[in-house]
């Protein structure tokens, strides 16, 4: 199933599918990690909602929503 | 065997101890200077191991060697041969960078230039990798062959990968990835000889380029980040196995920026660090300050000629003694702050109020310099770099000195020990949030009239917690408490010998009276503050000799009034009232930063109107506010 980043709740994990940014955005989450394929997990939210805490290849990265929203990731369907 | 010169270059991603393997390499023995044409800092060290003479040159922290940021601009150009070094003799002593704890250090005269002739040496790029997210790490790795250059790397933190039941084939990835790893623990300076035996043997080898590299290469000469994930997964996987365990990390943040306790916690820890910063500092403080205070009986009864010894009494041991006796106020200021910044948690306040500065048309990254600036102004207004909004960080410049710096703290701790001894911390604390306060309100007002609307957003990692190293950070505070000292031994000694004069001509005026000539000076400009509850002539005086360094306020009137903090204590209340001396701490809270921060305001946004203005909108901010103060006191009965 396809989602945003943004939509993923607290634990869940997803594969990246793309990155819907700018350029330099994009090559700014690809050097932290988020790469297209990547496993990425929503750690937490923080008490005031913006940014959102997620993990990919095992780096903790701070993203505000807005950002997060375009990027897509696919879910892995449950059994 | 002739002696060989090997030059090694540090890359690393932010994080992975790159600034320790740099300290343990050079002992510390650091040169600082500028990048030629850029403001960025430059940092080297020269050292001889063995037969070769070493010379280190660190690049700023870097997750790709793609440009991000003008400091990340830097490194790409270097890396690619574009940015030549600088003249050694001609680097001053300037600070930059992102990190308060590599800035200024070891800029102490000890910045010599090599024996050796600056020859061209073998290059070799030493990149610090962080075992613990070894693929992110390597990605910048590929980046860096791509370059055709000779490469080791340096794994770091493999204690801790340990712990966390990460297991790594060290020798085996070094030769699937054909390239030299030396697995190191830098904050302890383990394994150093290892490295640079590893650094000689690769100088000695040409330049060698894995046949995997091709691959991983776009058209253009980039690495392809999707497929390197790829060749990690297939390669490097078998040899680097993680255990899935809950990082400590995710369960101290769980507290730490938990809905309920985070605030609470933030609030609770800036407290802390403010009452620890004065109630440990302030017995010792005191003890200095009667020693200084005996010195100043001895010498006054020693056979000296009157002017003389009015000079030293009043001028040296009174004016820059008051001053020297914080130095432990200033100690444990900036090893706080150190703690914060390298424990991890400093990078979870931005997130934490990232949105609250987004209502102020500034994000979390501006954070990070207004907690630099409760050390210092200027080293807090380079570390603006990091902003990538043009436009915000003007703000994040402009609205700086708001933020109170160290050397404004002796004067309210002298000022509340002697007016608020009951709720001196509480009164200190309130001046650090009324900064905090007016810096966001001018942010906003700012974001008004600052032209360019692109906004960006807020890309952060978040560091896993670690327990910092007690000795860099005693290392860092204690480089800030000698810098202060060493002001307190040239410029403020300065001032206060100039003060001297003017408070004992013309000849015959009782030293330091109205007559005097600092007195009519004084009271030329006192009617300003009269409004603001301190019209006492002693107090512009030491308000204009406050541009120079803020702590020299309290030099001043020690000078003026001949003696320390003790005898200050039984003068000032003759002079001003309680509420009077808190409008006053909000005035110096407040009023133009001091010379070293406008200079460097100019330097930064590169034109003068910038830092004019910056003076103009600090001296209206703090007459408004401290009117404010004194009257809203007033109406409140205090």
């Amino acid at each position: 199933m396809t989602k945003t980043l943004y939509q993923l709740r607290a634990g869940e994990k997803a594969r990246i599918r793309s990155i819907g940014t700018d350029p330099v955005t994009k090559e700014r989450l690809e050097s932290l990690g988020m790469i297209e394929g990547v496993e990425v997990g929503m750690v937490r939210s923080t008490p005031l909602g913006n940014p959102r805490i997620y993990r990919a290849l095992n780096t903790m990265i701070a993203l505000r929503n807005d950002i997060a929203k375009l990027v897509e990731v696919e879910v892995a369907d449950h059994e | 065997m002739s002696n060989g010169f090997i030059k090694v270059i540090l890359v690393g991603n932010p994080n992975t101890g790159k600034t320790s393997l740099l300290n343990s390499l050079t002992g510390m023995r650091l040169h600082v200077g500028n990048w030629p044409g850029k403001t960025v800092e430059k940092k080297e060290g020269y050292f001889k191991y063995g037969d070769y003479d070493f010379n280190v040159v660190d690049l700023p922290g870097t997750y790709s060697i793609a440009p991000y940021s003008e400091e990340e601009r830097v490194t790409y150009a270097y890396l690619r041969g574009e940015l030549a070094d600088s003249e050694c003799a001609s680097a001053a002593c300037h600070g930059g960078g992102k990190r308060l704890r590599n800035r200024q250090q070891g800029c102490h005269g000890s910045a010599q230039c090599p024996s050796i002739a600056l020859g061209q040496g073998t290059e070799v790029i030493v990149q610090t990798i962080d075992v613990n997210a070894l693929e992110r790490n390597l990605l910048m790795t590929m980046e860096l062959l791509a370059l055709g250059k000779r490469v080791v790397l340096a794994f770091n933190f493999n204690q801790e990968a340990k712990r966390r039941g990460i297991t790594v084939d060290i020798q085996a990835i070094a030769e699937v990835l054909q390239v030299p790893v030396v697995p190191i623990e830098a904050n302890r300076g383990e394994n150093k000889e290892a490295l640079l035996n590893t650094i000689i043997k690769t100088a000695d080898m040409p330049v060698h380029t894995p046949d995997y590299l091709p691959r991983l290469l776009k058209d253009n000469g980039e690495i392809h980040h999707d497929d390197t994930l790829q060749f990690f997964k297939e390669r490097i996987r078998p040899y680097y196995q993680t255990e899935k365990s809950q990082h400590h990390t995710e369960r101290i943040d769980s507290f730490l920026l938990n809905r309920y306790t985070a605030f609470p916690v933030f609030i609770l820890a800036m407290f802390l660090m403010f009452a620890a910063t004065f109630t440990i500092s302030t017995p010792i403080v005191d003890l200095i300050d009667a020693c200084f205070g005996a010195l100043g009986e001895g010498v006054a009864r020693l056979p000296l000629p009157g002017l003389l010894k009015s000079l030293l009494t009043e001028g040296v041991i009174g004016g820059v003694g008051s001053v020297v006796s914080f130095a432990p106020l200033i100690f444990i200021l900036f090893f706080m702050i150190a703690f914060f910044e390298d424990s991890g948690y400093l990078g979870r306040t931005v997130v934490l109020i990232d949105r609250l500065f987004q209502k102020f048309g500034i994000s979390g990254q501006s954070f990070i310099p207004m907690i630099l600036g409760f050390g210092c102004n200027v080293p807090a207004i380079m570390a603006t770099r990091t902003i990538k909004s043009r436009k915000e960080r003007l703000i994040g410049i402009m609205v700086n000195s708001f933020m109170s710096c160290g050397a404004r703290l002796p004067v309210y701790a002298l000022f509340s020990s002697i007016f608020f001894p009951k709720n001196a911390v509480l009164v200190i604390m309130l001046l650090y949030l009324a900064g905090i306060v007016v810096a966001f309100a001018a942010s906003r007002v700012l974001s008004m009239f600052i032209p360019g609307g692109e906004q960006t957003s807020l890309i952060i990692e978040l560091p896993p917690y670690r327990v910092p190293h007690f000795g860099n950070i005693v290392k860092h505070a204690w480089f800030h408490t000698k810098e202060f000292i060493k002001r307190a031994g040239t410029i403020i000694l300065a001032s206060v010998i100039i003060i001297w004069v003017l408070a004992s001509l013309p000849l015959g005026v009782e030293y330091g009276s109205e007559q005097s000539f600092i007195g009519s000076i004084g009271k030329l400009i006192a009617p300003i503050f009269r409004p603001l509850g301190f019209g006492d002539w002693t107090y512009a005086i030491a308000l204009i000799f406050g541009f120079v360094a803020k702590e020299v306020i309290i030099g001043t009137l020690a000078t003026i009034h001949g003696g320390g903090e003790e005898i200050l204590a039984t003068i000032l209340p003759n002079n001003i009232s309680p509420l009077g001396a808190l409008a006053f701490l909000f005035f110096v809270l407040l009023y133009v930063p001091c010379v070293a921060t406008v200079a460097v305001v100019q330097k930064e946004t590169g034109k003068w109107q910038y830092a004019l203005a910056q003076i103009g909108l600090n001296l209206t901010v703090a007459w408004l506010v401290s009117w404010l103060v004194y009257h809203g006191g007033k109406l409140l009965g205090f």
